[in-house]
């Protein structure tokens, strides 16, 4: 089931010719031909699509929210700030088949009357931006993008705008500070954007690979595209591989695959014939499973019922040489290098843990260091102003409960066992 | 008068961009990014004619300018070489690839070459997940990195 | 109106009003740093958590809007352990120098810590040190122990308008910084420093000069301009050594102008003068208030009898108070017989010069009571007025004005009540010293009708007294005794005769004053 990376690997799909005779802006013209933007609302509701980015929020309930009336115009922002460690889906659409992201931008936006849309891309994608650019152009050449956009009467505008290394502004409301010109940090909540976004005015955050089911939902329609995937999470996915595994990469698959399935079939199990030890499920943030963890069901509700979540999809693999409290410093480092600062917890909290993993991993662990941890993280998780404090937290809190004797064992050997073989951490195969 | 630190071109460039927004301040981003391709990298005075150029106090340019990573506030080597060491990246030996460079270069991580031709910091996450260990060398991504990769890689840079 | 239950307790408050505004009203107070009512809402120092039922997470009280029904825990165990974290939090970098900090005795932090904090320091790496370096010709920054509130930041922004702060880098490098050393220079600059509830900004005038518990405090009203900011006058010894804002939402919200805070020099001035003067053989020689007092009252008399009660005038000032002026009024008008007192418009109500004046709070007007004085009866001063006079009792300054040098080498006698030796005391047979706004109680009535009570910080200098005193003083040697026994009961004189004022009494005007009707 290819809905997203259906022609990915066409040659010259970033062209529109290739992409339109690939079958692409045919949903945009249905849209426009058969639906009012109300009816294409309840369309999204019915296919059941959830947010892409993490969350997983409905998007056309999310689309509902903005005010019917408005004296300000809504605006939409296509989040391609894509930063969680282990995801690189959004990156591939981009790079490889942007059109069909810029279709469901248009589909979109026809859906909530917008007629200024902002993709704001993370400012290392440079060749991305570059693309995107190019076939924003080539959108507007062919009447997508516009005046009158296919003798409808609507306008719309799409710019491409540029991040410059903030993870924080894949949070939605530090990606709108930022698309203001501002430092990235995340608004307090309410209001939520869907009333009070970009220039004060409603505005709608979707993530890429969100925004680039549309075409497919307007082509084949809603009932079929819930029909895909479980009930709950319909649709496909795509997923991350990365890490310790023999074919890394972004696979598409429908909601709910066994993440075992995912993980020895699709990316063609571990590398080195070693065995698994751990598995970071949707995303650096998740809370990471253990080997024997890994006989659960792909989608939003499965893996929340396992004690953690689908988030991006990003799956993160890790065998057995390697050290989790090296692997935890590091995304302590990650989180405690992203963090805003703009919250006590988080800018405190965040580098806090990571000091102490650091010394952990360098033999000079102390007796109280694992309840201390546990403590912090639990004194950030749900008392920061975004969701990056739990993102940093769930992490140290299923690291260190799951893999409780290595932790310990730093603390009392005063050393990193794995240390020994310094090796053991470089790809060799 | 610190207008004639940028071309023409890019001036225009940056108008163009500004006039793209409702709001002036909203082109920030991109006029800086614009700003540091053409100066190396953002002095005070390019952060003060950026300001002028949008119509807002140069101190919130500053905030921006230290906030955001790719944003240099001081001269870099002519090659900004950035190697993610985000986990994904790390299990695939992220950190022996920041050691080789560092030893091949003769530069600490965060330094730069004494004939100021490399840079050498780590970053975090570069979405290459799948093909790590990564970097970018200025605008470019090279994936999958080996020792050997790097040593062409470096050696093909003009 | 919205009804909610706030620990138990029921109270009903207007929609929007958030929650940490709500708790206020039962009495009931949360703890915070960035929250400041004369801001907007950063919620980001996290210690306003409170428990919200039915929300999962605790929620910031200063940003969460009540709502019908809501029922919201203040004290609750989950409450407590999440202020406690973020207590801790703040402390893990910041520097435990409270013994050389200037902020002790009155940080929030320092505060916090033994009410909200715990015993036990966990913190076991090290911490992040930066130097301390100067933000402007008033504030010194110290950034290691700034806890990232950003009040200062919003000050500029938003009460100034003008933003010359900002946060820099992330995490836990985050900093307060100005661009490029650009000094902090706004009018107001000196307000961050009250707002900073750390010792992050302090105040260079005003560093180690005294630890706070030890001052002398005194509720006052800004004497630099017709506006009448409510201040804390701040005194140790025989000095003022600060003054602060006090809130008043009415005149000045939250703020002062750097004008007004630091135009107290001439109080704590070596030069004040301290005995009565009274010139004999051209030389000032210091005498009792007894000897004084004579002399002033024996030569108004004399004058009287000899050139008609139309040759006496006084000529006072719009910085006198209200009391002041009030007896200085009697004493001419139903002692002496004499005119109106007359007094100097203030500069910046008779010229268009561009005086300092700001749309935040500064007036034209550098005088606190033009509208006190005017009510007790005193005249603005023109100068063919002063024609045929043979004697002047003037307190204040008189040299300054036109015709004045003319009209003081034709006097018969001139008596002066200053604070220092003027150019215009000077010329005089007595010298009279007088009490400042620090030293004495009494009332100012802005620009807007509020009347609003001065209280004296400092004991009496030397041998001063209060204006309104002094002039009592001369009365009862004329024959009248107004039988006042302090400020209080002038005011209370005041309100029985001068129209406006009825019903007032220092009780009623208490901390923020009261309009006048």
């Amino acid at each position: 089931m290819q809905i997203l990376l259906a022609n990915l690997d066409v040659p010259g799909q970033q062209e529109i010719e290739t992409y339109i005779n690939g079958g692409g802006y045919r949903g945009l013209r249905k849209a426009l031909a058969e639906f009012t933007p109300d009816q294409l609302i309840e369309e999204v509701k019915k296919s059941g699509l959830r947010g892409r980015g993490g969350a997983g929020f409905p998007t056309g309930l999310k689309w509902s929210f903005v005010p019917k009336e408005s004296s300000k115009p809504t605006y939409l922002c296509a989040n391609a700030d894509e930063g969680e460690p282990g995801t690189f889906k959004d990156r591939v659409i981009i790079e490889k088949d942007p059109h069909l992201l810029i279709e469901g931008i248009i589909i979109a936006s026809y859906a909530l009357k917008v007629k200024q849309a902002y993709i704001y891309i993370r400012g290392e994608m440079i060749r991305g931006a570059e693309i995107l650019h190019q076939a924003v152009n080539q959108a507007g050449e062919k009447g997508f993008l516009g005046r009158d956009i296919l003798g409808s009467g609507w306008d719309l505008d799409v710019l491409v705008h540029p991040g410059a290394g903030a993870y924080i502004c894949g949070e939605e409301t530090a990606l709108l500070e930022s698309l203001e010109g501002k430092r990235g940090q995340p608004r307090v909540k309410p209001p939520f954007p869907a009333l009070v976004g970009l220039y004060n005015s409603p505005t709608v955050i979707n993530n890429v690979e969100t925004l680039a089911n549309l075409p497919a939902i307007v082509n084949s329609g809603a009932a079929w595209f819930a029909g895909i995937g479980t009930k709950k999470s319909t649709g496909t996915k795509l997923f991350c591989l990365s890490g310790h595994i023999n074919r890394p990469g972004v696979v598409e698959l429908p909601m709910g695959i066994p993440l075992r399935e995912l993980i020895y079939e699709h990316g063609g199990g571990i590398r080195n014939g070693r065995e698994l030890k751990a598995v970071i499920p949707g995303g650096s943030s998740t809370p990471v499973l253990k080997a024997d963890e890994i006989d659960v069901n792909m989608d939003f509700e499965s893996l929340a019922a396992a004690g953690t979540m689908l988030g991006s999809g990003g799956v993160i693999v890790i065998d057995g040489t390697t050290c989790m409290v090296w692997a935890l410093a590091n995304l302590a480092g990650f989180y405690a290098h992203e963090s805003c600062g703009q919250c006590t917890p988080c800018r405190e909290g965040v580098p806090w843990i990571r000091d102490i993993l650091t010394r952990l991993e360098a033999g000079r662990g102390r007796a109280d260091d694992l309840e201390i941890l546990l403590d912090v993280a639990g004194n950030i998780s749900g008392n920061t102003l975004c969701p990056l404090g739990d993102a940093a937290a769930m992490p140290v809190e299923s690291f260190v409960t799951k893999f409780f004797d290595e932790f310990k064992g730093h603390i009392d050997g005063q050393c990193c066992p794995f240390k020994a073989q310094p090796l053991s951490r470089v790809a060799s195969g | 008068m610190s207008e004639m630190i940028f071309r023409e071109e890019a001036l225009q460039e940056m108008e163009r961009i500004r006039n793209r927004y409702p709001d002036k301040r909203a082109a920030l981003i991109p006029v800086l990014h614009i700003a540091q391709r053409e100066a190396g990298y953002l002095s005070s005075d390019c952060k003060e004619m950026v300001a002028r150029l949008l119509d807002i106090p140069p101190v919130d340019v500053e905030g921006v300018a230290r906030f955001y990573t790719m944003f240099k506030n001081r001269r870099m080597g002519r090659y900004l070489i950035q190697v993610c060491t985000t986990l994904p990246c790390a299990l695939m030996g992220a950190e022996q690839m920041v050691d080789y460079l560092s030893h091949k270069l003769n530069v600490k991580v965060g330094g730069t070459t004494a004939d100021e031709r490399f840079s050498l910091v780590t970053v975090q996450c570069l979405a290459s997940c799948g093909t790590g260990p990564a970097m970018m060398i200025n605008g470019d991504h090279f994936e999958n990195l080996t020792p050997e990769k790097i040593d062409n890689i470096l050696a093909e840079l003009p | 109106m919205v009804s909610l239950t706030i620990d138990g307790r029921q109270v009903a408050v207007d929609k929007g009003t958030t929650i940490i505004k709500a708790a206020e009203r039962l009495g009931i107070y949360i703890p915070h740093f960035c929250y400041h009512p004369g801001l907007s809402v950063a919620a980001n120092c996290r210690i306003c958590l409170v428990e919200v039922e039915k929300a999962a997470k605790l929620q910031t009280a200063c940003s969460t809007p009540v709502a019908e029904g809501m029922v919201v825990r203040t004290d609750s165990e989950r409450v407590k352990k999440a202020r406690q974290g973020v207590m801790e939090f703040l402390l893990i970098n910041h520097p435990l120098d409270c013994p050389i900090c200037d902020q002790a005795g009155e940080c929030q932090l320092q505060d916090y810590s033994y009410t909200y904090g715990q015993v036990s320091c966990r913190f076991g790496e090290s911490k992040l040190h930066h130097k301390q370096r100067s933000l402007g010709e008033h504030v010194l920054l110290h950034p290691s122990r700034c806890i990232k509130c950003t009040r200062c930041i919003r000050f500029c922004q938003e009460v100034v308008g003008r933003q010359e702060l900002t946060l820099i880098n992330r995490s836990n490098h985050v900093e307060i910084a100005v661009f490029d050393n650009q000094p902090l220079s706004n009018d107001y600059s000196a307000n961050v420093v009250d707002l900073c509830p750390v010792g992050a900004l302090t105040l260079k005038e005003f560093r180690f000069k005294e630890r706070v518990w030890l001052l002398d405090q005194a509720e006052s009203v800004c004497p630099s301009c017709s506006k009448g900011c409510n201040v804390l006058l701040g005194a140790s010894g025989d000095k003022i050594l600060r003054i602060k804002p006090r809130a008043n939402p009415a005149v000045n919200g939250y703020w002062i102008c750097d004008y007004g805070r630091f135009n107290f020099h001439w109080v704590n001035e070596p030069g004040r003068l301290r005995s009565p003067l009274v010139k004999s053989n051209g030389r000032f020689l210091p005498v009792s208030w007894k000897e004084a007092l004579d002399v002033v009252a024996e030569n108004l008399r004399r004058v009287a009898e000899q050139e008609g009660p139309d040759s006496l005038v006084g000529l006072g000032t719009s910085r006198l108070t209200c009391e002041d002026a009030f007896v200085f009024v009697r004493l001419f008008q139903d002692v002496l017989m004499a005119g109106p007192v007359r007094f100097p418009p203030p500069a910046g109500r008779v010229s268009d010069l561009p005086l300092s004046q700001d749309s935040l709070l500064r007036e034209r007007d550098n005088t606190p009571n033009y509208q006190g004085v005017v009510d007790m009866g005193m005249v603005p001063y023109t100068d063919d007025l002063l024609g045929g006079v043979k004697a002047l009792y003037v307190a204040g300054d008189f040299s300054k004005l036109p015709g004045a040098a003319q009209c003081l080498n034709k006097l018969s006698f001139l008596v002066v009540q200053e604070l220092r030796m003027t150019e215009t005391a000077v010329l005089a047979q007595v010298v009279l010293p007088a009490a400042s706004f620090a030293e004495k109680e009494g009332s100012f009535t802005n620009s807007a009708g509020r009347v609003q009570m001065v209280r004296p910080v400092l004991g009496p200098l030397g041998n001063t007294r209060a204006d309104w005193e002094i002039f009592a003083q001369v009365a009862k040697r004329l024959g009248r005794d107004f039988g006042f026994g302090g400020a209080g009961e002038v005011f209370e004189e005041i309100s029985r005769t001068v129209p406006g004022y009825k019903g007032m009494d220092y009780q009623t005007l208490g901390s923020l004053g009261q309009i006048k009707c």
